[in-house]
C-alpha cells in the first residue's frame, strides 16, 4: 500500500465520521473484544453513561445476531461469520451499522419480524419485552426475538435494515442500522 | 452440596454459589455464546438446593453487562428461588447495580414486575 491511498482512506474515515469499524470473520470472544473497545472509545468521546450503555446493549444484541444467524464459510468473502461492523457519530446522533450474509429465504420472515416491532411504539415494546422474556423462562430456549426488542426499546428509534443481493441467490447482504440520539 | 465457584471469562460471569450459608452470587458480564450450556447446570443446582434450603436464602447479582438470552436464564432461576420463598422459607434477591447505571437499574425493575418475591435494587460504586 502506497502512504497517499493510507492518507485517503484515514481522511474518508474521518469524512464519515466513523469511530471505529470492523470488516471480517466474528467469534464471541471478538464480540467481547468490540465492545471493550466500542467502551473506552464511547468513554473518551465523554458520552453519557446512559447512552454508552445503550449502545453497548445494541451493539451485544446486534452482533451476537450476527454471528448466531450470519452464514458462515463464504467462499466469496473468506471463512467464518463474516460481517461489517460500524459504529459513527454525526449530526448529534451515533449510528451502528452491523451487516452480514444470510440466506436468501430468510428474507421475508426477518422483514416482516422487524417491521412488526417499528409499528410499536415505547409502552408496547416494553410490555413486549416482559411477554417474551416471560415466556421464554419457560422454555430451554429463551426468549425469541428479545434482542431486536431490546435493539429498539435502548435506542429509542427504529430499526433501518436493507437486504442486498449477493454473488449468488441463495444469499444477501442484510444489514441494519441503528441511531442512538446523543 | 458442595459449592459452586466459577471464574469470570470475557464473557461469562463469575459464580459463587455456596448453600450451606444460602448463598448465591452471580457478577461481572454474562454474554455466553451458548447460554444455555452455560446456565443449564446451574438451574439444575439451584433445583436440587430447593429441595431442601437452609432457612434464609440470599441471590446475589452485580452485572456489567448482558445478552438478551443470559436475562431469559436469570429469571428462570430467580424462579426456582421464588418457590423456595413461597413454600415459606426466608428468599431475598439482591439487584446491586453502578450507581451510574440507570438500565441495570431498570433491568432490576423488569424482574419485580414479573416476580413474586422480595427483590432490593440498589446502586453501588463498581469498578
Amino acid at each position: 500500500m502506497n502512504i497517499s491511498s493510507a492518507l485517503d482512506q484515514y481522511k474518508s474515515m474521518g469524512n464519515h465520521q466513523l469511530i471505529f469499524g470492523y470488516r471480517g470473520s466474528l467469534s464471541n470472544d471478538l464480540v467481547s473484544a468490540l465492545i471493550q473497545m466500542a467502551d473506552s472509545k464511547l468513554k473518551e468521546l465523554e458520552t453519557p453513561f446512559r447512552k454508552k450503555k445503550a449502545i453497548i446493549n445494541i451493539l451485544i444484541e446486534g452482533l451476537q445476531n450476527s454471528l448466531f444467524h450470519s452464514i458462515e464459510g463464504q467462499k466469496t468473502v473468506g471463512n467464518g461469520h463474516n460481517c461489517l461492523f460500524l459504529l459513527g457519530k454525526r449530526e448529534g446522533e451515533y449510528f451502528i451499522r452491523i451487516g452480514n450474509f444470510i440466506e436468501s429465504s430468510k428474507k421475508e420472515v426477518l422483514s416482516a419480524k422487524i417491521d412488526k416491532l417499528n409499528s410499536m411504539d415505547a409502552e408496547q415494546i416494553q410490555q413486549t419485552y416482559l411477554d417474551v422474556l416471560d415466556q421464554g423462562a419457560l422454555s430451554d430456549k429463551g426468549g425469541a426475538g428479545l434482542g431486536f426488542l431490546r435493539i429498539i426499546r435502548d435506542s429509542g428509534n427504529k430499526i433501518a435494515y436493507s437486504f442486498e443481493p449477493a454473488d449468488d441467490n441463495q444469499q444477501m447482504f442484510y444489514s441494519m442500522e441503528i441511531l442512538v440520539s446523543d | 452440596m458442595e459449592n459452586i465457584e466459577i471464574q469470570p471469562t470475557a464473557t461469562t460471569p463469575r459464580i459463587s454459589f455456596r448453600p450451606l450459608e444460602g448463598y448465591f452470587e452471580i457478577s461481572g458480564k454474562s454474554l455466553p455464546e451458548n447460554s444455555y450450556d452455560f446456565f443449564q447446570p446451574l438451574l439444575e443446582y439451584v433445583e436440587a438446593y430447593a429441595e431442601k434450603p437452609v432457612d434464609a436464602t440470599k441471590l446475589v447479582f452485580k452485572l456489567q453487562y448482558f445478552n438478551t438470552s443470559s436475562t431469559s436464564h436469570f429469571l428462570r432461576m430467580i424462579k426456582k428461588f421464588e418457590k423456595i420463598h413461597a413454600a415459606g422459607k426466608n428468599v431475598e434477591v439482591h439487584w446491586f447495580y453502578d450507581e451510574e447505571d440507570e438500565d441495570m437499574k431498570e433491568a432490576g425493575e423488569d424482574f419485580k414486575v414479573l416476580l413474586k418475591l422480595p427483590i432490593l435494587i440498589k446502586g453501588i460504586k463498581m469498578d
